[in-house]
This record gives C-alpha cells, structure tokens and sequence, in this order.
C-alpha cells in the first residue's frame, strides 16, 4: 500500500510528467494561455490517460504477452487510444453536455498528445502490476493538470510584463516551465522513491 | 518543366528546414527535444531516427494518397507512421543498444510526434512523393538541427564533452543546472529566442 | 446505398493496410529475434570464458549445459557455475532515475564477495548519475565483502560492505545498490536450494 501511495506522489510532484519527462508539452505549451481551457484540458488527459492505462494494459498482460507479440505494442496502443478518445467524445456529448463544453472539445487533440502514449509506455517498462498501473496514471493525469492550470496561472501574471518578442508565446512558456521544473525538483528530498 | 519542379522542391525543403523550422518556428516534437537532448550522440540518433521515420511514411502517404478514404486517413497515418517507428527501434536494439536504452521509450513515441502528423496531414496527403519527400527532408534535418544544438550546449555545458569525448578538460565540474530538467527548458527557452532574433534580423521575414 | 459502399471499401481498406502492416513487422521481429539469439549465444562463451570452460564452436552447446545452470527472475538472470569453484554471474536490470540500469556482477559465492561488476547500460545523467559507469566507482567492488548486503553510502566509506556514493547523484547511487542488493539476496537465497 505505501508502494502505491509512494507511486502516486511521485507521479505528481517530483516526477511530473510534464515537468520531469517532458510529456505532453504541444498542448501544454499552446492551452496553457487561458485557466479554463488549461483546467479543461488537464481534465480531458486525466480521464484518457486513465481509461487508457486500464484498456492497454488489459490487452498487453492478457493478449500480446501471451501471444508472443509484445512487438506490436506501440501500434495497438496508439490505435486503442484513438479509438477510446473517439468513444469517450461521443459518449460525453451525448451524455454529459455539461462536460463536453468543460472538456470535450479538447478530447480530438488528445490522441497525439505524446502524454498518454507515454503513459502506457511507461508502464509497460516500468512492468508495473494492475493496481501500481491505476495509481501511476491517477497520479500523472492529475500531475499534468497541476502543471497545465500552474502554467496557465503564470501566463495571466504575464499580461503585466512584457517579454521579449523573440521570445513568442513558446519561448516564454518553456521558460516558466524551467522555473516551474526547478521548483518541482525542490520535492524530490521528500520521497525515497 | 523540369527545372521549375526541382527549384520548387527545393524550395520546400528550404522552407520546411528553416523557415518553419519545426522546433523555433512551429514548435513542434518538444516533448523529445527536451527529453533526448543531455548528449549529442542521443540526439544525433534520435534527430536521424525521427528523418528516417518521417521521409518513408510521408513518401508512402504520397504514394497511397489517392486511394487513402477521407474519414480514416488519420487511422491510416497512426498505423504507417507506428509501423515504421517500431522498425526503426528494431534497428537500434541490435545495432547500437545503448543508444537505444538511453532513448528508452522515447523512440517508441516518436508516433505521436507533432511533427509526423502535421507532415502527413498538411502536405503528404496533398503533394505528389518528390515534394512529400523534400518537405520531410527539411523538416526532419531542420527538427535534427535544432536538438543537436540542444544537445551540444547541454553536453558542453554539462559534463564538458561533447560526443562523449572531453573538451573542456578534466577540471570542468560540470554545470548541473543544464542537465536537469529545468535546464532542458532553459536550453530550448534560449534556442527559441536566438533563432528568431537571427530570423527576424537578417533573413527579414515575419515570425509566427 | 453509396454509403454502404462507402463504407465497405473504409473497412476493406483498414483491413489491408492493418495486414500489410503486421506482416511487415512480424517479419522484423522475427530478424530482431534472430539477432538478440545471436547476442544471447555470444553473452554464455562469453560467460563460459569468464569461468574458465574450455569449449570450441561445436562443443559450445554441450560444455554451456554441462558447466552452468540458469535461473530466471523477472528481470535477473543468474549464470550458476556447476564447476568446482561456486561462483555466478548476474545480469540484471534494474530502474534507475531517468533509465534501466543494466549491470553485470560476477560473485564468488564461496567467499562471499563481489569479484567484479560492469555497468552494461544505462541512460542516466552524464556528469552525475552516469558517473556509476567509471573505473574509480566500479573498482571499489573488487573483492568487495558481501556478508552484510552492499551499502552504498554518502559519508567516507570504511566498514567492509560500504563503497561510496557518487556525489549528486544520491538517486542513481540508492537504486544501483537496491538493484545489487536484490540480485545478491537472489543469488544466496538460489544457491542455498541447491
């Protein structure tokens, strides 16, 4: 149990998986200019990564391995994972209008959202069992969307100063995310992970 | 006739490469470009791999264009973009192992690279193979560039060598703050910043 | 009706191109696993060298048999040598901070010491975690007493068993000596069944 506690506080502070392995960073960088659509977004990844995690590991412990074809990982993966976000969009806007306006227009952009494939990569790697797998993606679902609504919380202060223009919209997010990274490294003391 | 088809292609590569730069200008496939940048021989490989993957899945895209179904072109580029990201990571298991554990599962996410997808979607699915396959060249040496330089900074700054081998000798304590993840942001922040500052100074050409 | 046709030729379409494309990599895989057979058979002459088997080409596969016993965990190999002096070889891969360390580690069982351990791979941070793979840090497990489990710590080294850290990079240090530890009590604890 504390193994699983561990997993999950790591995934969020001292290995997050945008600011430790730079996961996800297209939408973090271009969604990251407004709170909500940043909240949004975070939301979105949550919920696939996590349904994502479930559905590839099933198939991975219980079909390739058995079968030899562990090979054909990364192309069942990606397939599950477009196949699930396209499932998840109808299923929210016909059922959770509501959501869809908080999150659902995000979910087209997350199937290459580098975040939840790496997610199911990871995992395999890291030959996680069922229940580490859940608290893993909880973990870096949630990880993420602290990031994402950190970042988008910076950017707002932003519209005070003015950086430079060489620097555009990217320059000064990667940035932030540096300092943001640093100050996320300040937790790694804490767990003996 | 056949003059003006290469200057065009060309053209496109030098468009693709610099122009719209995936890394400065587009800013695309940043997850990798700070992930696999503390060596230059990572990146090198990595920056290579990512060209490979991009030069025959775009060519192949091209080829098939006409007959790819509308509603499932997105399917079809996952399925030929992850078929040949997974032979290439065959071909870096066996023939330079370290290379490839070091990259660990970032070659396996070279599928979700922006790059491959924006490629396929904004110019393989439309342009006949030659024009697919400059504007892949481009984009990929222009994507392989931008992390080598990266890398070369880090590596340099780092650990005071570059390519493994010692160039700033052996007193050099190595700045930490350029190998850590923070540093890898710094670094790309940086690299950003320069590169569009050269653009907009000398080539006179609006920025995104 | 021209939809239904429509629809056919999308799946007609998915379904050649999903072929086409698990052929392609069913027949890398199958190169793949030819060439990891071909690394496999060179790491035992390798291990069998390091035990001082005499073997040829065409004795390889016998005198392999005859002089080690292999024993898999899930992500250990130990090489068990049968011959007179009790040692073995491990090849283990463990997760370090930013990688999989692999490490090899020859033990004299007997004795109760680590004659040797090589940094395979691993992609740790160069200067700092990477530091693991260097003479100076592989050298202090030389002839290392084992009967306590290795400590790898922070302050001067001096009981038997301690070797030190690299400094700044206690993470990498922490998992390569968890990765040790584990293959050691793997190794002791097999050793003792036979």
């Amino acid at each position: 149990m504390k193994m699983l506690i561990l997993i999950f506080f790591a995934s969020v502070l001292t290995n997050n998986i945008a600011l430790t392995y730079f996961l996800g960073m297209c939408p973090f960088i271009a969604i990251s200019k407004n709170t909500k659509a940043a909240s949004g977004m975070g939301m979105a990844v949550t919920y696939v990564m996590v349904i994502t995690a479930i559905v590839n590991y099933t198939i991975y412990t219980f079909i390739l391995v058995p079968m030899g074809l562990e090979y054909l990982a990364f192309l069942i993966f990606i397939i599950v994972i477009a196949g699930i976000v396209q499932i998840l969009e109808m299923l929210v806007e016909r059922f959770f209008p509501v959501l869809y306006v908080s999150f659902g227009i995000f979910l087209p952009l997350i199937t290459v959202n580098c975040a939840i494939l790496g997610l199911s990569l990871f995992m395999i790697l890291r030959d996680y069992s069922f229940m580490q797998m859940i608290f893993y993606s909880l973990g870096s679902g949630l990880g993420w969307w602290l990031a994402i609504v950190a970042m988008a919380g910076l950017r707002r202060m932003l519209m005070l100063s003015e950086p430079l223009e060489s620097l555009g919209d990217a320059g000064i997010t990667v940035i932030l995310a540096g300092f943001m990274a640093l100050s996320f490294f300040g937790f790694s003391g804490i767990l003996p992970v | 006739m056949g003059k003006i088809a290469k200057s065009k292609g060309v053209s496109y590569f030098i468009e693709s490469l610099w122009y719209n730069n995936a890394t400065f200008s587009m800013v695309l496939g940043i997850c990798s470009a700070l992930a696999v940048t503390t060596n230059l021989l990572n990146a090198m490989v990595m920056g290579i791999s990512v060209t490979v993957v991009l030069l025959i899945s775009s060519t192949v895209i091209s080829l098939l264009r006409s007959i790819i179904p509308e509603r499932v072109r997105i399917i079809t580029f996952m399925l030929i973009i992850s078929t040949f990201v997974i032979m290439v990571d065959f071909i870096l298991k066996i023939y330079l192992p370290p290379v490839s554990k070091a990259l660990g599962p970032y070659v396996g996410l070279i599928i979700t690279n922006c790059i491959l997808m924006g490629r396929a979607e904004a110019f393989a699915i439309k342009q006949p193979p030659y024009y697919s396959f400059m504007d892949s060249l481009g984009s990929g040496l222009g994507y392989t560039l931008s992390i080598m330089v990266l890398a070369a900074v880090r590596e340099l700054l780092g650990a005071g060598s570059l390519f493994g081998f010692q160039v700033l000798g052996e007193s050099w304590e190595g700045w930490g703050l350029v190998m850590i993840p923070s540093g890898a942001f710094f670094v790309l922040g940086f690299y950003i910043m320069f590169a569009n500052m050269i653009q907009r100074r000398f080539i006179n050409r609006e920025t995104k | 009706m021209k939809s239904m046709k429509e629809e056919i030729r999308m799946s007609i379409f998915l379904l050649v191109m999903t072929t086409i494309c698990t052929l392609l990599l069913a027949w890398g895989n199958s190169l793949y696993q030819k060439a990891l057979a071909e690394k496999e058979k060179e790491l035992r002459m390798e291990i069998l060298r390091t035990f001082e088997v005499p073997f040829t080409e065409d004795t390889f596969f016998s005198a392999f048999n005859d002089a080690v016993e292999i024993e898999k965990d899930k992500r250990t190999t130990y090489y068990f040598s049968l011959g007179e002096s009790k040692q073995a070889a491990v090849i283990t891969t463990g997760s370090g901070l930013w990688s999989e360390i692999e490490i090899f580690l020859l033990v004299d069982i007997e004795n109760e010491t680590i004659q040797e351990l090589q940094v395979l791979s691993h992609g740790e941070t160069p200067g700092l975690g990477g530091r693991i793979e260097e003479a100076w840090f592989l050298d202090q497990f030389v002839d290392l007493d084992i009967s306590e489990g290795v400590r790898v710590v922070s302050e001067r080294a001096d009981i038997p068993g301690e070797v030190d850290a690299i400094s700044g990079a206690t993470r990498t240090s922490d998992a390569v000596m968890l990765m040790l530890n584990k293959a050691l009590d793997g190794v002791m604890s097999k050793n003792q069944k036979e």
